[in-house]
């Protein structure tokens, strides 16, 4: 493997790397996150104010 | 247009009944599930094949006590009952779950939902815990008072689960006849607001009657039009000189019902001799003033212990296997800056945060035995007499614990707590509980520190570490209370879940996932940053060939980042290597152990590959003394155990916030006091005398 195809192969990794965090952490539903939790929530509904219950 | 075919349930019922686990039951899906209320938060969707082959939609919805919402995730529930979702279709059947065991407090939400003009089938959860505790339930009875299908189950056994899909396959489904009679002259009222409410035949009743429900403040704020709010006051001031509250009028009549209908079915079949469930027994201790926090203590203190001797051994193996590859990598690729890449870039880095699988593994083996033994609501309780006196909400439990394991569903899990100030700070708090991505560092830096020390005394540390993050929550909060987001604090109403034996298949599963999720982090997100960190501490190189490695190091982008911080995190103790650490690991706290992976291997290139401790104890100072001294790695535990570092938590704060502001300043507030936290170790550690 040459000097140049090395080079090659560093240039790619690190672009690689920088588009596929760029576009993780700029995705709209999600965080980013890999915690398991279901990020389909969009926004959520106001609750209502303080609402008596029996 | 496809979906319009399918026959849409929808799974709802108070918190903590099992609508989670009958999802996963009736879909194979694996969503959280756990022994305590508010696991769900946000509706989970699903397929399953009903008894003829037909699919179906099925969606869970989070635990709600009552359709009079009063937190964001029980007005999930309500809107998607009520139809309020755009571009959502209504659900054509209900699956309202009860607790067998407490029907006369879930009956009254199944009883609101006979009212929807929606079929319902009641599906009559923990039939085995009712039957523990001597209740016979006459469920013909039942089924004739309340008009609609009962199923009895057992879901976590998979009991009852084919009679349920067999009854919500029917065709047609008839809708619910029966309901709470409410008072005539309260209907009448219902009657009209419904007509001028503009919703749907279907929903207007119950729209009405929400309607009628609200306060001034609520009416205020609930942006209707103005004729329309004044024919709601009128209505409500009617019913108030009538006699009638508006508010306490239906809820008690749906009560006296649900009452009524709970004495004719609910026989007592002989108390034991002195009233006492196995749950009593166990609570008497767990949640005693004085034995509750030892117990609590103990339990930790065990699941340190192991997470310091059970897992060492595949943690050794996994080191040994990593630096193997390292090895192997470097005879197969010449010399170069893609051998350098893969070996000191990705190996290291991603190989020094896989080290902690086993961890993070027996982390949730303890985690998933704690909550679906149902003590995680026992530790809320004995927590809340703490909480309660800084003013935190005693809903914060659930969002505290899950801080445990990762700060976003804890985050996520804020959407219970009904008041906006209180979610808030519990909020700004969620991220000081010691999470899984902590474990690492706090590993690494025990084992630097104190070589020699016993797997209890580690475990001692580790406990300290996590007590701290815990104590740091409550101060927060205390002051947020008092100052920011100043509220009165509410009283906590915890309905302790009776103790169940924790399913093995089910932990097994959890920790297969939470697995997963830390490889798959690994396998992403830790590795580009590994890439990108590796190309900052390897370019520019400098001009001289015959440089040292340390001279590349000082010489790259991370390195010159390290030294513009070193002055200021030198008081700390830490040097610019440190500082690069810290700097790399705001993204992810576990970064900061695959840096200091890169850093000194790259350091370190001709030499054998040690063991990443073996190289930090190593570690020297421009003077000769030892970097990583005791106070410095106790420094560095402190300041992790406080610093935000996590850009996905600060991703979730700003979505659950609904801007910037909040998320700032809470990576401000917690940085200057991970800096403060770990000043005071480091200079007051010297003055007493400590290295």
């Amino acid at each position: 493997m040459t000097e140049t195809v090395q080079q090659i192969f560093v240039f790619l990794a690190i672009l690689g790397a920088i588009v596929y965090l760029a576009r993780r952490f700029t995705k709209k539903s999600g965080c980013g996150s890999d915690c398991g939790t279901s990020c389909a929530a969009k926004t959520l509904p106001k609750a209502e104010p303080h609402l008596k219950d029996k | 247009m496809a979906d319009e075919l399918f026959r849409r349930v929808a799974i709802a019922g108070n918190p903590n009944t099992g609508k989670t686990t009958i999802f996963n039951a009736l879909t194979g899906l694996r969503q959280k599930v756990g022994n305590y209320p508010g696991v769900t938060v946000e509706k989970k969707t699903g397929r399953f094949f009903g008894s003829h082959g037909e699919a179906m939609e099925l969606i869970d919805l989070p635990g709600s006590y009552s359709l009079q919402v009063r937190s964001p995730d029980e007005a999930v529930a309500r809107d998607l009952l009520l139809g309020r979702v755009k571009d959502e279709r209504r659900p054509d059947i209900i699956i309202a779950v009860v607790d067998a065991s407490n029907l006369d407090r879930h009956l009254y939400m199944a009883a609101q939902m006979l009212e929807l003009g929606i079929p319902v089938v009641i599906a009559m959860n923990m039939a085995d815990v009712a039957e523990e505790r001597g209740l016979m339930i006459d469920l013909v009875e039942l089924k004739q008072r309340l008009g609609v299908p009962i199923i009895p189950m057992v879901a976590s056994k998979g009991t009852g689960i084919i009679e349920l899909k067999h009854a919500v396959s029917r065709t047609p489904l008839p809708k619910p006849e029966q309901r709470a009679q409410l008072p005539i002259v309260f209907e009448r009222e219902v009657a009209q607001i419904a007509k001028l409410s503009g919703a749907p035949s279907e929903t207007s009743r119950m729209e009405a009657m929400l309607y009628l429900s609200l306060d001034q403040q609520g009416l205020a704020e609930a942006r209707l039009a103005p004729a329309f709010r004044s024919a709601i006051a009128e209505s409500q001031s009617r019913l108030l000189s009538g006699g009638l509250d508006p508010i306490a009028a239906p809820v008690d009549a749906r009560y006296d019902w649900v009452s009524e209908i709970c004495a004719a079915v609910i026989h007592r079949r002989g108390e034991d001799t002195d009233g006492l469930t196995i749950s009593d027994r166990l609570d008497m201790f767990l949640t005693h003033k004085l034995w509750g926090w030892v117990a609590f203590i103990a339990m930790m203190t065990l699941m340190f212990f192991c997470i310091f001797t059970v897992a060492s051994y595949p943690m050794d193996w996994i080191e040994a296997g990593v630096g193997a590859l390292k090895k192997w990598t470097s005879a197969q690729i010449p010399p170069g800056l893609f051998q350098s890449l893969l070996v000191d870039g990705v190996l290291s880095g991603v190989g020094g945060v896989v080290v902690f699988l086993p961890q993070i593994l027996v982390l949730f083996f303890f985690l998933g035995l704690l909550e679906d033994s149902g003590y995680m609501a026992r530790a809320a309780f004995i927590m809340d007499r703490l909480m309660s006196r800084v003013g935190l909400h005693g809903k914060s439990f659930v969002p505290m614990l899950s801080s445990f394991a990762c700060a976003i569903p804890g985050v996520m899990a804020t959407r219970t707590i009904e008041s906006r100030k209180d979610r808030l700070v519990t909020i700004l708090v969620a991220p000081l509980m010691s999470c899984s991505a902590r474990l690492p560092v706090y590993i690494v830096m025990i084992a630097v520190m104190l070589p020699a020390a016993s797997a209890w005394q580690r475990a001692g540390i580790m406990l300290s570490m996590y007590s701290l993050g815990l104590i740091a929550a409550f101060a927060m909060a205390w002051l947020f209370k008092k100052t920011l987001l100043k509220s009165e604090t509410p009283m906590l109403l915890l309905e302790l879940p009776p103790y169940r034996a924790p399913v093995v298949r089910g932990i097994v599963q959890r920790m297969w996932e939470r697995g997963g999720i830390f490889l798959r982090r690994a396998g992403t997100v830790i590795l580009a940053l590994s890439i990108i960190l590796w190309a900052m501490l390897t370019f520019p190189k400098p001009e001289n060939p015959d440089a040292t490695q340390s001279e590349v190091l000082a010489h790259s982008v991370a390195g010159r980042m390290g030294r513009a911080i070193e002055p200021v995190i030198a008081p700390l103790g830490y040097d610019w290597k440190i500082g690069i650490g810290l700097i790399a690991s705001f993204a992810a706290r576990e970064v900061f152990v695959g840096t200091m992976g890169q850093i000194y291997n790259i350091e370190d290139a001709d030499e054998e590959n040690e063991g990443l401790r073996e190289q930090m104890r190593a570690e020297r100072r421009l003077d000769g003394t030892p970097l990583f001294t005791p106070l410095v790695c106790l420094s560095l535990m402190v300041f992790y155990v406080l610093a935000m570092q996590c850009i996905s938590t600060v991703a979730i704060v700003r979505r659950e916030t609904g801007g910037w502001g909040w998320p700032l300043f809470q990576i401000g507030y917690m940085t200057g006091l991970a800096y403060l936290g770990a000043l005071v170790v480091f200079q007051g550690g010297k003055l007493l005398g400590f290295q």
